[in-house]
């Protein structure tokens, strides 16, 4: 097997390519092998049922990374790979990963398309910023979605000790410490000590602060996971690369993170669905990863809730789990803020599209990510019931695609000026760290809604 | 079909060698080459930045319209400085960076491939530019306004840090600092001091001629 040191010498041995032509060889070759492979986004089919279609697209993912591999920024190599070092690759990572401890403890697993076993969820309101003095309820309530196998918190927002986070400062390091600390400390008020962390810090951006942080003396558990980011698309520097010696050394888990842009250097649904897929490769040469955390964006609309990306979602999400047994933890990205319909419309379109496509669920960014408190958990809730429903009703593609086309009906239309809904202390009994009465019963109304549409509630 | 019309399709459909051909036919014809550009080329890059937001274009088909452009305008050049008729900068020029720790860079180079087919000279500082880099290089050239992207929380934090070093060195009035990327807000922009913000490429074009134009 190609190890992570063999990677390296590669990064220094790559063909040399400037990074504009880089992106325009992408380009290229996804158009050409589109083409190829004839893989069309068909806005009536947004969770196809069409093996074949599933098939093509891995074969045609695995020759793109043929093509283009990865490029190193700091080296300004291309890195490239020969298809029996990708498919050994594949057959050697990992097909389960256990997070957190004890009763705690969650298991993540490779699934299969249309498969009956629960898809493991993961509770996140990862890039919410959020103050210092909210931040440990904000995250007590996230861990406390029941179903979660694992969680991960917010974001600090702008300042610790009143002083601007900032990356590369020592400020940083401390905030990322404290950060650790209180997601722990939040575990614990929700009664679930040992639940574990599938990203264990999101104030820091520099190894420094991570490494420092990640520890078990301020809270962190043996199994919690840091991520190690590419850049989008199919780039990675060795600031980023630095964390992966420290990681497998240390046995803390390893996500790798994705996040392509539909619209962007790999074009539209098509060649970004490809380049996703790529990027899993990626993260098992460049980064070791254990497993993935893929969110697709919308350049435009910031979000993975429209057809053509949950269409995406879907063909990637099949195309893994039908040719791999890559950890595939889906991440849905929604346009609309808390405590509106459309945030629980968007959530359940994306569980559902994720689920029955093989993938296993990570809910959620919340009004495009960006807007200070807009984090909330019903939502989330929802997301992680409509997944395991999904599940164990053993809903056939088919019978996805009918839902989710409903599920956009109701709010596609709305996805540019997407309300920014509610901030969570206006949802929220901040003593209690508990749902206000009219946003439970908006859940509750959600529930019903759902219901009708044909999932079964009595299954959970 | 008049030239300048075929000149915005030319654009529109990427076509290097055409637009090339076209600005020949303007110079054989003894056309106005400013118009040419800001009446011909340009307005088809309007066209295609309204398709690039709106999702009809990907970023790759942009790239292509605006290298088009670019062959088209490079025809052009040597006549308009000949003649010292006009400016192919109308707007000056324009310091783009993503922030300190931040190796997140396309949205910044949509809006640099928007702003140098808009009438803007960019000076690009490329990823991860410490605010005293952006300083010094706005120091000399005096740029007619400075942008600034980044992805992350804790990267966006330089964002006020180069805000306030221009504000303490005096010289803020002089270089108006527009703001953008995936965590910043308007209200954000406006709470660090910010001259402008905008949530799209277009956006940032429009900002951007406001901006400098003051």
């Amino acid at each position: 097997m190609i190890t992570f040191w063999e990677v390296l010498e590669r990064c220094g041995k790559g063909q040399r390519m400037q990074e504009s032509d880089y992106d325009a060889l992408l380009y290229k070759s996804v158009s050409k092998l589109i083409e190829k492979y004839d893989i069309k986004f068909d806005p009536e089919q947004i969770v196809p049922d069409d093996d074949s279609l599933a098939d093509r697209a891995y074969e045609a993912a695995v020759e793109l990374f043929e093509q283009v591999g990865f490029y190193c920024l700091d080296t300004k190599r291309v890195v490239r790979f020969i298809r029996s070092e990708i498919e050994e690759r594949v057959a050697l990572a990992p097909d389960t990963y256990t997070w957190g401890e004890g009763k705690d403890r969650g298991v993540t697993c490779n699934r299969k398309v249309e498969d009956l076993r629960d898809p493991s969820f993961v509770a996140s309101g990862l890039g919410v910023p959020v103050p210092q003095d909210m931040f440990v309820k904000v995250c007590q309530a996230i861990a406390g979605v029941p179903l979660a196998d694992a969680f991960c918190g917010v974001s600090l927002q702008d300042t610790f000790r009143g002083i601007p986070i900032r990356a590369g400062r020592p400020v940083e390091v401390a905030a990322a410490i404290w950060d650790v600390s209180k997601r722990r400390e939040a575990a614990r008020l929700a009664g679930r000590p040992g639940l574990g962390l599938y990203a264990m810090i999101s104030c820091a951006e520099s190894t420094a602060a991570i490494i420092a942080a990640a520890s078990e003396q301020f809270g962190a558990l043996p199994a919690d996971v840091t991520q190690n980011g590419a850049i989008a698309e199919l780039k990675v520097d060795f600031a980023r690369m630095n964390k992966v010696p420290w990681q497998m050394e240390s046995g803390a888990g390893i996500a790798g993170l994705y996040g392509p842009l539909m619209g962007g250097y790999a074009g539209g649904p098509e060649g970004t669905m490809l380049t996703l897929i790529a990027h899993f490769f990626l993260g098992l040469f460049a980064f070791n990863a254990d497993y993935h955390i893929p969110f697709p964006i919308d350049l435009h609309q910031v979000c993975n809730s429209t057809s053509p990306m949950l269409w995406l979602v879907s063909v990637y999400s099949q195309a893994l789990a039908r040719n791999t047994h890559l950890l595939n933890e889906s991440v849905s990205m929604a346009a609309a803020g808390p405590a509106t319909k459309m945030l629980f419309y968007e959530l359940a379109a994306h569980a559902i599209t994720a689920t029955v496509s093989g993938a296993n669920l990570v809910a959620a960014g919340i009004a495009r990510d960006k807007y200070p408190q807009r984090v909330s958990t019903l939502e989330i809730q929802t997301a992680s019931e409509v997944g395991h429903i999904v599940a164990r009703m053993g809903m056939s593609r088919k019978e996805a695609n009918g839902l989710v086309k409903a599920l956009l009906s109701k709010y596609e239309k709305d996805v540019p000026d997407a309300p920014l809904g509610k901030k969570f202390s206006e949802i929220y009994d901040m003593e209690k760290v508990t749902p206000l009465p009219e946003y439970l019963k908006l859940y509750e109304s959600i529930r019903e809604e759902l219901a009708e549409l044909g999932l079964n509630y009595s299954l959970l | 079909m008049d030239i300048l019309k075929q000149m915005a399709e030319a654009v529109i459909s990427g076509d290097a060698e055409h637009c090339a051909s076209l600005a020949k036919q303007t110079i054989e014809n003894n056309l106005d080459p400013i118009e040419a550009i800001q009446q011909g080329f340009s307005k088809g890059m309007d066209t295609v930045g309204v398709k690039f937001e709106s999702g009809e274009m990907f970023l790759p088909e942009m790239m292509q319209a605006a290298e088009a452009m670019n062959a088209g305008v490079a025809v052009l050049k040597p006549t308009i400085e000949s003649a010292g008729s006009g400016s192919l900068t109308e707007f000056g020029k324009a310091v783009l960076a993503t922030i300190q720790g931040d190796m997140h860079d396309i949205g910044k180079n949509i809006v640099k491939l928007l702003l140098s087919t808009s009438g803007f000279e960019i000076i690009d500082l490329g990823k991860d530019v410490k605010v005293e880099l952006i300083i010094d290089k706005a120091e000399e050239i005096h740029p007619d306004v400075i942008g600034v992207s980044a992805l992350m929380t804790t990267t966006m934090a330089y964002m006020p840090e180069l805000v306030q070093e221009l504000q303490e060195l005096g010289i803020k009035e002089e270089f108006p600092v527009m703001v953008g990327g995936a965590p910043v807000t308007e209200d954000w922009a406006k709470e660090i001091g910010a001259d402008g913000y905008a949530k799209d490429a277009v956006g940032a074009v429009r900002i951007a001629k406001g901006l400098a134009k003051k």
